[in-house]
């Protein structure tokens, strides 16, 4: 079969790498709708001010580094010093190539890479974590169950992440979620009730000023403290795929590659349940979202959340959490044994 | 042995077809990159596919094609 002009970028007559029909684009307009998605989500949710210094979480995989690659690109037009923060869990096999990847990515950007270990943090790596409670290490048996791994790995990350923000001078922490993500957390949030989830849930995790924006609502998903530094999400309009897409297409060589405790079964099923639809459906992930944003921007429920998800102060570590204590906390008392 | 569609060796006159790095033959013809994830039962939403070495949407054709790269794209990072 020859290739039709379906298969032509709709804008020029270069060939297409994704899409069809009036949606076909080649290399050069997919790379320009890209960063204009990602300038307008930054600009929608005002996610970052002229000269702020924001630290990007970099894992080495495709959604961090394509973010850094955006925001570093976006400098051009809205200045603002990049850094760059990893977070090492010490998963044997998993984490060394993408702490490769990330260097690589840093060097070429020429912006600065901080590495974190939880190792420095609970004393022990996440392979030790695990293998210590019998939950399986990074070498277990496929399809073994891992009840736990992505736990704790998400409390300790947030908390490196925030402290290390913090530490640096970070006024905004950059985090990679994509549309994909997005969708997922929402109808994740709906199957298992957990309306506190939901309700925190935002592309940006506070505003700055209230009412500085009618896109962002007068709330802070969380209200204001000092030590937690405000979260953005850039890429919260792109698909996972076209985050791939621009991946593979500036050659970073990033890894397709799982982490070998990524077994959070229901995420997985929400995932191919949300391909289908959107197979069937296109538009569906963003459907989910933009109805999202539109509850969102419900001053009501807003003032509801407020009232109910404030931050306070860890009594232990004085690290912003939802509790008296928090949860690494209590973790790390776990993992040392103590009650 | 036959999983998925697949088997581990290719037949004469076909494109080469690699999946995540590894080559795979398809039973049947798949006339599109859609057909061909199809019969991996692969969602065209979960993968890349390069055709001769540049990215192509789902529904353009592999005839004539000689190298047919499947990347999966994997959840987080």
């Amino acid at each position: 079969m020859g290739q039709s002009a379906s298969f032509s970028c709709s804008r020029c007559s270069e060939p297409a790498c994704i899409g069809a029909g009036e949606t076909a684009r080649c290399e050069r307009h997919f790379r320009e709708e890209f960063a204009h998605e990602v300038r307008r989500a930054v600009r929608e949710f005002s996610m970052i001010k002229p000269r702020e210094r924001v630290a990007v979480a970099l894992s080495g995989g495709k959604d961090s580094v394509v973010l850094l690659h955006q925001l570093a690109e976006l400098r051009q037009k809205l200045p603002m010093e990049l850094l760059a923060i990893l977070v090492d869990e010490g998963i044997a096999g998993y984490r060394p190539p993408t702490i490769a990847v990330a260097r690589k990515a840093c060097k070429k950007l020429g912006v600065p890479l901080h590495i974190v270990t939880f190792k420095s943090e609970t004393g022990k790596s996440l392979d030790s974590i695990l293998r210590r409670r019998g939950k399986g290490g990074a070498r277990r048996a496929k399809g073994a169950p891992s009840t736990g791994a992505c736990t704790y790995c998400g409390v300790f990350r947030r908390l490196l992440l925030n402290k290390s923000a913090r530490r640096l001078g970070a006024d905004k922490l950059a985090l990679g979620h994509n549309l994909d993500d997005a969708a997922q957390t929402l109808l994740l949030n709906v199957y298992r009730n957990e309306t506190d989830r939901l309700a925190r849930f935002w592309p940006v995790s506070r505003e700055e000023k209230e009412g500085e924006t009618p896109a962002a609502p007068r709330s802070g998903r969380r209200a204001e403290t000092p030590d937690f530094i405000p979260r953005i999400r850039p890429l919260i309009r792109i698909p996972e795929r076209e985050v791939a897409l621009l991946a593979e297409l500036e050659g970073y060589g990033i890894r397709h590659q799982s982490c070998p405790y990524a077994n959070e079964a229901m995420r997985q099923t929400v995932r191919a349940q949300l391909n289908e639809m959107e197979d069937r459906y296109p538009g569906t992930k963003r459907r989910i979202f933009n109805a999202w944003m539109e509850m969102g921007k419900n001053e009501k429920s807003t003032a509801a959340r407020d009232a109910s998800h404030a931050l306070q102060t860890c009594k232990t570590c004085r690290e912003p959490s939802s509790q008296d204590e928090c949860v690494a906390c209590r973790m790390k008392r776990e993992i040392a044994g103590k009650k | 042995m036959e999983r998925n569609g697949t088997r581990e060796t290719g037949r004469p006159g076909r494109p080469d077809i690699r999946l995540d790095g590894r080559k795979t033959a398809v039973v049947g013809r798949p006339g599109s990159v859609r057909e061909l994830l199809a019969l991996l039962k692969i969602s065209p939403q979960e993968a890349l596919v390069r055709v001769d070495g540049k990215i192509r949407p789902d529904g353009f054709g592999l005839a004539g094609a000689k190298k047919v790269e499947i990347i999966r794209v994997v959840f987080g990072g």
